[in-house]
């Protein structure tokens, strides 16, 4: 019997990982690294890792331990280890962020603190993925989003193995040729495996079925999917080969990354193919703010591929930037507030009126929300994106801060809708006494709730 | 004595639900008469409900890709009531909710709603466009039993609950 509970710990995810959200928006505005630093400067690494492990791999994994469950229908294996895994990551990032100023000089401590904090950080990836792997294998089947998920989770491990001998071979751990090969070549291939193989991989795999289940549209089958999946696997495989080249002869294997990225190319543009159908079986013709914003979301995915594509074989560093920036802020961002705008109130909704549901009326899930207010700012927040990825490409680094000083804002005010609608703000007047849940922290119902 | 003929095939391919249609037929047989349906497709669902009111079944395909099902009255429908841990002794179903174009959470509010009005033993039929695991627990923690299967298609799962005792 598949039966789905409702995850104590995501929402404590979700709060970590908007706050650090804002930091580094609030940073880029401020000019902090890339474009004043250099591309693999301290300060511009301190920022992406923010983007990259703070806001969306802990988004994801907070996503993840609500999603994985419904998906094969059992529930979350050691339900425990969340909040360590949250804790080591957390600290993790606090500690490598530290060690990156320490390199840069801007505080007086040792740049060791690097490899430190990856090694927290890989603990707590490595928690993290244990918990959901077991579960994924604890399922009666194995449908094809969960082996996105899996292929993913093993990314993101690689990509911290591929992390920390980076940030050992920073900080002088071990020196040598094979350090300088390292350096030299090896950030590419830790970029591309973490927001490839782990984050859009895992997106992709995610919103398969989010979104067939908010659209009520029939679940994608045939070849297109397939598609999706293999090329991706082939591409992370290709990133794989790659760093094993790397470490066994200190050589870059530019062949194997022209793969991996001819690959992934492939498998973003049936993945593409796969949800424009999805839109269009769709039973429920009238799309909520979420499924339109995350319209936008696809584009931009669609649009970072083709720029990385052309920038990457024009051999321009810039065209590279904005690409990245677009699969970061537009992607992967763009497709989070979405996704964060249906899944907070829905998990709000089971939390508050799963117990009274059939017996007393109890309000919609649209009803916690105010889609009216939110059209305008996901607006903004997607065009702040194109206009940022310009100033990046132009080297207009003030265009870049403007953008991102809009991207904050509108990112504010998002947060504060969210927060409306866990304390039931925007419900009409006969709900104004109703139990609110706590903001991020678990409650402990007076019944387990579904 | 004749067979009452029920041709679901115009409401099909209109995209309507012909369930409620067929038990109003099933409704007005007399004792002993068979009913002859034609369908677009093998209707698999039915075969169930129909063998708990006490019919057998006999499809045959027609030309175009029809079917038409014969259904038997056998005479051992079962006893209203019946156990809760034992669907096979459940009363035939006495209301059905299509939810399949419903958004979630809805098909869960409208299951439950529909159980809340019914009296102990009776049986909802639900056909909804995916499982509904939230609903499960939900189900168990209010006394009601509930057993289910994914059609044939492997897309529509269709939920047999039985309302349980009042608290």
């Amino acid at each position: 019997m598949q039966r789905a509970s409702i995850s104590q710990w995501t929402l404590a995810y979700f709060g970590c990982s908007l706050a650090v959200f804002l930091a580094a928006l609030g940073l880029i505005a401020a000019g902090f690294g890339y474009p004043a630093d250099a591309l693999a400067g301290p300060r511009t690494l301190i920022v992406v890792h923010m983007l990259a492990i703070g806001w969306l791999t802990l988004l994801m994994f907070g996503a993840m331990f609500q999603f994985l469950p419904v998906l094969v229908g059992r529930d979350l294996v050691w339900p425990r280890l969340p909040p360590v895994a949250l804790l080591l990551i957390a600290t993790g990032l606090v500690v490598m962020l530290t060690g990156f100023a320490g390199l840069d000089g801007m505080i007086d401590l040792p740049a060791q603190l690097l490899p430190t904090g990856g090694l927290l950080l890989l603990c707590g990836f490595s928690t993290a993925a244990a918990v959901l792997m077991a579960t994924l294998l604890q399922g009666q089947s194995l449908p094809l989003p969960a082996c996105f998920v899996a292929v993913a989770l093993l990314s993101v491990l690689l990509t911290a193995l591929v992390g920390e001998s980076l940030a050992s071979a920073l900080t002088g751990v071990f020196g040598g040729d094979f350090a300088l090969a390292l350096v030299t070549h090896g950030i590419p291939l830790h970029a591309g495996l973490g927001l490839g193989g782990w984050l859009t991989f895992a997106a992709m795999g995610v919103s398969y079925r989010l979104v067939s289940m908010f659209l009520v549209a029939p679940e994608r089958g045939g070849r297109l999917p397939q598609i999706a999946f293999w090329s991706g696997v082939l591409g992370g495989a290709g990133l794989g080969g790659a760093f094993a080249i790397l470490l066994a002869r200190n050589m870059p294997a530019p062949p194997a990354v022209t793969f991996a990225a001819l690959a992934g190319f492939a498998s973003v543009g049936a993945y593409l193919g796969d949800i424009i159908t999805l839109y269009r079986s769709r039973r429920r013709k009238a799309l909520e703010l979420h499924m339109r914003a995350a319209i936008a979301a696809f584009s931009m995915l669609g649009l970072a591929a083709l720029v990385l594509v052309i920038a990457a074989a024009a051999g321009s560093e810039r065209g590279v930037v904005a690409g990245v920036y677009i699969l970061v802020l537009g992607w992967l961002s763009g497709l989070s507030l979405a996704m964060l705008f249906k899944i907070i109130p829905f998990l709000t909704w089971l939390e508050c009126f799963a117990p009274v549901m059939g017996r007393t009326p109890t309000p919609r899930v649209q009803d916690l929300v105010c889609e009216r207010r939110a059209l305008p700012i996901f607006a903004g927040y997607f065009i702040a994106v194109l206009v940022g990825a310009t100033g990046l490409f132009m080297e207009e680094p003030h265009l870049l801060r403007v953008a991102a000083a809009a991207q904050l804002i509108v990112a504010i005010l998002l947060s504060d809708e969210f927060r409306k609608a866990r304390r039931l703000h925007h419900l009409p007047a006969e709900w104004t006494n109703w139990k609110k849940p706590r903001l991020f922290l678990p409650t402990t119902p007076s019944r387990m709730l579904p | 004595m004749n067979d009452l003929e029920l041709d679901v095939r115009p409401m099909l391919r209109n995209g309507g639900e012909p369930f409620g249609a067929i038990m109003g037929a099933v409704n007005e047989l007399v004792p002993g008469q068979r009913l002859r349906l034609l369908a677009t497709f093998r209707p698999e669902p039915l075969f169930s409900v129909m063998a708990s009111k006490g019919f057998s079944h006999e499809a045959s395909p027609l030309e175009g890709g029809d079917w038409q099902v014969v259904f038997t009255p056998t005479g051992d429908s079962k006893q209203a009531g019946g156990s809760a841990s034992n669907p096979d002794t459940w009363a035939d179903p006495d209301y059905y909710l299509d939810c399949t174009d419903m958004d979630p959470p809805e098909p869960m509010v409208r299951i439950l709603e529909q159980l809340e009005d019914m009296g102990e033993g009776q049986v909802l039929f639900a056909l909804l466009g995916r499982e509904p695991i939230f609903l499960f627990p939900e189900l168990e923690a209010r006394g009601h039993a509930h057993v289910g299967e994914f059609a044939e298609d492997g897309v529509t799962y269709r939920l047999f609950a039985r309302a349980g005792r009042r608290p």
